[in-house]
């Protein structure tokens, strides 16, 4: 009670009542309240002065700090501070970090990157960033690929090729695989005799009598596959045309299927309907000549190189 | 009113300064000694020359930048951090051990608040005099005398913090040179933050807070209750001898020899108040066993020395077990470890010493590390063949260059693919990734669960190692 | 200091509160947004950047009636790691025919600014689909129905004249066609040509077969359509690497 007194005589009120005496105390604030309060408008008129802040005209005022870097074109720039030229800076020293290992990139011969040790550290590291990001969209996180989407990168067998050269041209310039639907020129019979000799060349269980009658329609030019997969149906690589004989399955799922008649209508599904999806995207617009050719390093050694 | 409790007591309670008397005695010798070669070992040890053929002559020299650690002739690698975490296992189970069994020993004698606490009041010992003429000090206005002194003691304080966080720094490189480098300002920032944050710590935990450490800061001294048992060794004071019916008194005349105090029913403490002079943090031990206590013994030293002058038999404050100085008739107090808990603790800390020394006398030459990758954990190649592949990563761990070579056993020869390297040199501290590739028939791989990895130094087949690897193919579930 | 002050002025009249209150905070408004609509430097000078096509603009329709902004956003921010990661950092020219902008700060999953040509149709198709079995880590939902459910078009040409009105340049008379072939070119003026708006749209769905069914427009083949543009109207190429460091 005395308190109160005491406080009311020593503290003003802001001098209106509401419902009659309800009355507001006009405390000052704390000292370090204010003091804190002007330490930031010191700050602001420092930040002010330093970073860009204030509309001025068509402009701004850009503030007394500035930013130096190197552009593409090698010269040398100046720009008040921004994040955009701060950016340039990361990269230039990003650049300047990795730029041995990438200019040893660039100089080496494929096969002596993947024979140094210290470059071969490089690229298993680098690489599997790199595939990461870009690559095991669709290749997964191995490069083992989907069956019936993407291929595996990780076994022996390639569309357009296993060498250095043509890893690196399918990365470059992209892939678009195509065969038609043969249901549009072919019979459901004619399908099926052609289903069961390609299952015949891989030593999956067939209907022999089909496949005889599948080989000479195979080869004839009513079905005309063996323009693109060969006579002996190895394949063509410059068109991406599969090798038909071995054990590798990319667009008929047939490890999947259980039973041989499983297996053969996995193989009669992709000739009749053809294929339209063998898309693979150019990375020339997207990476450097550097990142692509350690990628193609990185996946010529996931296991399947040639 | 609340406001005037709050003025009375205070946010936290002012600091009253502790003048300790210096006193002889066993347990200040032990002290001294331990003070003498602990510091010994911390302060010279950087200095101690040791011939390397890839890094500075320094016996003990912890390698950051190099991720290295170099103690005489042994070479610690990050990897070897379970050689750490063992010793601070070892570390903390010795404390729990000790402390059942002498009580706060480490406190009292080993801890380094302790050492350099007890470093820094000898300074302020030799500069400003003995605890009367530092009393008088103390209560003396600012004259040149005392700004002299005090000023001393300050600068001395510094100077040693200040070497003590040097000393810290020469441990991490390579002493001579760091020294002046540090003095021409050519060190690294850290070292300068480092040396600065150490010695300012080291001047206001040693020269100004002191006991306050101990009594506020260290969670050790608040959890040592929990182990301490009655039969655990402790400074007491025996308070039945010390008082009997009518407390202690005074030695005056009529009352001066033991027949005479016993007579008057005086217990045998005269209350000289040495005890109490002498605490490092300030306590009257004649009060119990407290938590602020240190186990230092100094009160045990100054009791002896009084009993002595009067020929009263020693050990009034003395190491005794709670359980003895309760019991209706006291036996000589004696090192009771036949306790379920102190053998416990003494079993585990034989065991863990002993795998420390085997782990560190058996160390090997290298770190191998070998990865069964598992995305795609096989690969069906066009002829039906089975592969696995495989990352295995070598670190050298000797102090020069060596070859390894890669070999396997329990599949064919010629399965076995090491890519681009048969044999992979590793710098000294350096590793190497090689990528494997096995290869097997459809009906081989279907027989084989797993097969060995070998890794042989070159030249140094004793010391091949063998890695059990895993073989993975369609169909095989583990 | 005194000026005769009284906060009761002000606390007794509420109408006066308001109006200061208003003024009291519109000031942040007023400094740091009105002044980019004066400023040279807000829209970066590029080239190539265009309205979106009758098919992209309703699958960029079927992006928001799904909700995809509320995991994904459209906005590459000027550091190292984006750039590693997405590419380019976003040019607020690339938004500007964007109403509502896609720009977003929440990223459950990755930036899509610059997805276009990233991945191929049918990767689009698949995942959308099912995404865990292109991504096996993902916790995007499913969505087939956008494979099943055929695009209504029937309202395409109303939705182009709103946007129209917010300030999309698609056209509606012959002077604004001819204005927009002299911006944008013949080939893309006739994209933006409202009346023939349904006409385009159909064609580009079968000439682009985004879905990969031949048989209807799904949803899939706007959204897909709308994904593969993404990002990919300014060709960077053509710029030095600092050529947009004066626009901010």
């Amino acid at each position: 009670m005395s308190e109160q007194k005491l406080q009311s005589q020593t503290v003003q009120t802001t001098g209106h009542a509401w419902d009659g005496d309800l009355q507001e105390y006009n405390n000052p604030l704390p000292v370090w309240w204010v003091y804190t309060f002007y330490a930031t408008v010191v700050f602001a008129l420092v930040y002010w002065t330093i970073y860009p802040s204030w509309p001025f005209g068509k402009g701004w005022i850009g503030g007394v700090s500035n930013i130096t870097y190197v552009n593409s074109e090698g010269e040398t720039r100046t720009h008040s501070w921004n994040t955009r030229a701060l950016l340039m800076t990361d990269m230039n020293q990003a650049a300047v970090a990795q730029k041995p290992y990438f200019d040893k990139v660039a100089a080496m011969p494929y096969e002596q990157i993947a024979q140094d040790p210290d470059m071969s550290g490089f690229i298993i590291s680098a690489g599997k960033s790199l595939f990461a990001e870009n690559c095991a969209a669709c290749h997964q996180a191995g490069g083992q690929g989907v069956i019936g989407f993407f291929p595996n990168l990780t076994d022996d067998d390639w569309l357009y090729g296993g060498s250095y050269e043509k890893i690196h041209e399918t990365l470059l310039g992209g892939r678009r695989g195509y065969m038609p639907a043969f249901s549009e020129v072919l019979n459901g019979e004619q399908i099926d005799q052609l289903a069961n000799y390609v299952a015949s060349l891989s030593g999956i269980g067939h209907d022999a009598d089909k496949a005889t009658a599948g080989d000479v329609l195979f080869h004839s030019e009513t079905a005309a596959c063996f323009y693109c997969h060969t006579s002996d149906a190895t394949g063509r690589q410059d068109m991406g045309a599969p090798n038909l004989t071995d054990n590798i399955w990319l667009w008929a799922d047939v490890p999947a299927a259980s039973t041989a008649e499983g297996k053969v209508a996995a193989i009669r599904g992709v000739i009749s309907g053809g294929l339209n999806k063998g898309v693979m995207p150019a990375w020339s617009g997207r990476l450097t000549p550097e990142q692509i050719k350690v990628l193609t390093v990185y996946v010529h050694e996931l296991g399947g190189g040639q | 009113m609340q406001t005037g409790l709050e003025d009375q007591l205070g946010l936290y309670q002012k600091r009253i300064p502790i003048f300790t008397r210096s006193v002889k005695g066993r347990f200040r010798r032990f002290k001294t000694s331990v003070l003498v070669l602990a510091y010994a070992i911390y302060f010279l040890l950087p200095w101690l020359p040791w011939s390397r053929l890839d890094a500075p002559a320094q016996a003990v020299l912890f390698d950051l930048p190099g991720r290295r650690f170099l103690i005489f002739g042994l070479t610690v690698y990050p990897q070897d951090v379970i050689w750490l975490a063992l010793l601070l296992f070892i570390a903390a189970i010795l404390l729990f051990f000790v402390t059942g069994l002498v009580g706060r020993a480490f406190c009292g004698y080993f801890c380094f608040q302790t050492l350099w606490t007890d470093f820094f009041i000898w300074i302020e010992h030799k500069v400003q005099g003995e605890r009367p003429a530092r009393v008088r000090l103390y209560r003396q206005p600012w004259d040149r005398e005392k700004v002299l002194k005090v000023g001393g003691t300050h600068a001395l304080w510094l100077l040693a913090s200040l070497w003590t966080g040097l000393t810290f720094i020469f441990y991490f490189a390579y002493a001579p040179q760091l020294l002046v480098d540090f003095f021409t300002g050519q060190a690294a920032a850290a070292a300068y933050i480092t040396v600065g944050i150490l010695t300012l710590s080291t001047y206001v935990a040693a020269g100004l807070m002191r006991e306050q450490i101990c009594t506020y800061v260290c969670p050790y001294g608040r959890f040592q209750s929990v182990m301490y048992e009655p039969e655990t060794l402790a400074v007491h004071y025996d308070a039945r001898r010390g008082e009997a019916a009518h407390g202690r008194a005074a030695a005056r005349a009529g009352q001066r020899t033991l027949a005479e105090r016993h007579e008057k029913g005086l217990g045998d403490c005269v209350d000289c108040g040495l005890c109490v002079q002498v605490c490092p943090v300030g306590i009257d031990i004649r009060d119990g066993l407290q938590y602020k206590c240190i186990s230092c013994g100094l009160c045990i030293d100054a009791c002896n020395t009084i009993m002595d002058s009067f020929n009263f038999p020693r050990g009034l404050i003395r190491y005794d077990s709670e359980r003895n100085l309760a019991s209706p008739t006291p036996a000589a107090p004696t090192l009771k470890w036949k306790r379920l808990k102190t053998i416990g603790y003494g079993v585990a800390l034989v065991l863990m010493s002993t795998y420390l020394v085997y782990s560190v006398a058996t160390r090997g030459n290298f770190d191998r590390a070998v990865n069964q990758i598992r995305q795609p954990l096989y690969v069906v190649l066009s002829n039906g063949d089975i592969r696995n592949r495989y990352q295995i990563r070598i670190t050298n761990k000797a102090s020069q260059e060596q070859t390894y070579v890669i070999s396997a056993r329990g599949i064919p020869a010629a399965a076995l693919d090491l890519g681009n390297f048969s044999e992979v040199t590793i710098k000294s501290g350096h590793s190497a990734l090689v990528q494997a590739s096995v290869r097997l028939p459809p009906v081989v791989a279907a027989q084989t669960q797993q097969f060995e990895l070998i890794i042989t130094p070159l030249g140094k087949s004793a010391e091949a190692r063998t890695e059990n690897v895993r073989f993975d193919a369609p169909g095989k579930r583990p | 200091m005194n000026f005769n002050f009284k906060h009761e002025w002000i606390e007794t009249n509420i109408g006066l509160m308001a109006v200061l209150t208003m003024l009291a905070i519109s000031v942040g408004g007023l400094v740091e947004i009105a002044p980019l609509f004066f400023i040279d430097k807000t829209i970066e000078k590029v080239e190539g950047v265009r309205p979106y096509t009758p098919l992209e603009q309703r699958g960029r329709d079927i992006y928001q009636r799904e909700g995809c902004y509320l995991c994904h956003s459209q906005m590459i921010r000027p550091f190292r790691d984006e750039k590693l990661r997405y590419g380019h950092y976003s040019l607020a020219a690339e938004s500007q025919y964007d109403h509502p902008f896609q720009w977003g700060s929440k990223r459950t999953g990755p930036d899509l600014a610059r997805v276009g040509g990233k991945y191929s149709n049918e990767w689009h198709v698949q995942h959308l689909v099912a995404p865990r079995s292109m991504v096996p880590e993902s916790v995007m939902p499913n969505y087939p129905w956008l494979q099943s459910t055929l695009l209504d078009i029937s309202d395409t040409t109303n939705r182009m004249k709103a946007l129209r009105k917010v300030g999309v340049p698609y056209s509606l008379s012959q002077p604004e066609y001819d204005a927009n072939v002299t911006q944008f070119g013949e080939t893309v003026a006739r994209q933006l040509h409202i009346p023939d708006a349904q006409e385009n749209l159909v064609e580009q769905a079968n000439f682009g077969n985004y879905d990969g069914d031949p048989s209807g427009i799904s949803e899939m083949d706007a959204l897909v359509a709308y994904l593969q543009v993404l990002g990919t109207m300014v060709d960077f190429s053509k710029y030095t690497d600092d050529a947009f460091v004066e626009f901010r």
